[in-house]
């Protein structure tokens, strides 16, 4: 394992990227890569919003009656499936995230210092210590497990975080900065999933962007760590979209 | 979403060109429709069924498929509306951009069992009466796109078409040609930068 973070090295035609990456050229690592240099570079998102509208006016050339059926299937339905809540405030959370990303990288080292000098730090999971030093000891633990790892979170709409890992206590915490707060009436609920199956681990609001909350679940490589946004005090099945996802 | 079954029943009938001054703009609709209008969304249909088809089959090329991954797209439009927002480009581009990168997402789950150069029959479906305004306005469009990929190098123009229309990732494009990766990616890339300017002149 390890942290997906691409710097855009000299020489990095990241014009290149956006014009492939619009057409929807990209794939594998090839769009791991550019999606991830995007959230560190959202300066780049304008080329790629450029090459978006010129594709869509070549779309407009194949344009074809679409069968009947269709409609009637699609209009029909509409009742039935649910919309989304309306979007984060993308643009803040974009700027936030981009300053926040340089400081939280160097946060995120000195933390880890810091929890090295404090020692194995052990921690009862039973749900006993109080509110907040729980969540301060989760932290702990696994930053002071010799295997822990940070990975980034894929983020939908610029959102960032990361996941601090620790394959030793099967355990990870989420971290963040600059995560802007869910919509009125709504958290944040983290999955751990496996084969497929998303099983609740938990719900967390930022508190001024700022997230350390534990992963409220057992993990294992492979699986996946997934936030979406849910009804205040959380669902039972994740709401789609995933707004944040890992693999650990 | 509340469902009113008289408003369920009501029939929408395609535009007219007489209609299409008074049309309201797709945004204008889409916003409606982030607000749970079903009537602004079934307008909002369709001013992008010809688009968002047209495209997928342009990919996919089997009619099951596309009318399949059509049917997909436009429920997704219809779910994801209150988070389209205008300061990224147009409801169209939004739109058409969702619907190719189903379109490939599709070709590429298929990957394995997929042939690409084999046609499949068209099968015969009963299409939509066509829609005057919405066909005038895409012959125009069509025009002028045509015209902009004329204006690329050959070279240029089908590593570009290869990519878009036909669904190719950039290294599958390489091979197709049998050219090297970095040729393939300046070609799409001064390809797409002419194209972009040449369109932004005559939109």
């Amino acid at each position: 394992m390890s942290t997906s973070h691409v710097d855009g090295p000299d020489g990095y035609d990241a014009t290149g990227l956006a014009a492939l990456y619009a057409l929807d050229a990209l794939e594998g690592d090839d769009l791991v890569r550019f999606e991830s240099y995007l959230t560190d570079n959202p300066d780049a998102q304008v080329e790629v919003d450029e090459f978006h509208r010129t594709a869509a006016r070549m779309a407009s050339a194949t344009s074809s009656p679409a069968p009947a059926a269709i409609r009637a299937n699609v209009l029909g339905s509409l009742s039935s499936v649910r919309q989304e809540p309306p979007r984060l405030d993308v643009e803040r959370a974009r700027r936030r995230t981009a300053s926040a990303r340089r400081i939280g990288a160097v946060a995120a080292a000195v933390v880890l210092v810091f929890a090295a000098g404090i020692g194995g730090y052990r921690i009862g999971t039973d749900g006993a210590s109080p509110a907040g030093t729980e969540t301060a000891d989760g932290l702990t633990s696994i930053l002071t497990s010799e295997d822990a790892t940070l990975v980034d979170f894929e983020g939908e709409d610029g959102l960032s975080a990361r996941l601090v890992y620790s394959e030793s206590s099967q355990g990870g915490v989420v971290v963040a900065s600059g995560l802007p707060a869910p919509p009125e009436g709504s958290t944040y609920e983290l999955w751990k999933v496996r084969d497929g199956q998303p099983v609740s681990a938990g719900t967390f609001t930022p508190d001024d962007g700022s997230v350390r909350t534990p992963v409220d679940a057992e993990l294992s490589s492979g699986d996946t760590v997934a936030v979406t946004i849910e009804p205040e005090g959380g669902s039972v099945s994740p709401t789609m979209p995933i707004v944040l996802s890992a693999q650990v | 979403m509340q469902s009113d079954p008289d408003q369920d029943a009501q029939v929408f009938k395609p535009r007219t060109v007489a209609d299409r001054d008074a049309a309201p703009d797709p945004d204008d609709l889409l916003d409606r429709a982030a607000r749970g209008d079903e009537q602004a969304f079934a307008a909002f249909y369709d001013l992008m069924a010809y688009r968002v088809y047209g495209l997928i089959r342009s990919v996919l090329r089997d009619p099951a498929r596309s009318e399949e991954v059509t049917q997909e797209v436009m429920l997704e439009l219809w779910r994801t509306a209150p988070r389209y927002t205008a300061t990224r480009g147009s409801s169209t581009t939004w739109a058409l951009t969702i619907a190719h990168r189903r379109a490939v997402d599709r070709v590429r789950s298929e990957v394995a069992s997929r042939d690409r150069d084999h046609r499949v029959a068209v099968r015969d479906a009963v299409t939509e009466a066509p829609d005057v305004a919405v066909l005038v306005e895409d012959r125009m469009e069509r025009e002028r796109v045509t015209r902009a990929l004329q204006e690329l190098t050959e070279s240029q123009r089908e590593s570009v078409e290869l990519a878009f229309y036909g669904g190719y990732s950039h290294r599958e494009v390489a091979a197709m040609l049998d050219l090297p990766l970095g040729t393939v990616k300046t070609r799409i890339r001064d390809g797409l930068i002419r194209l972009r300017d040449r369109l932004e002149v005559t939109s």
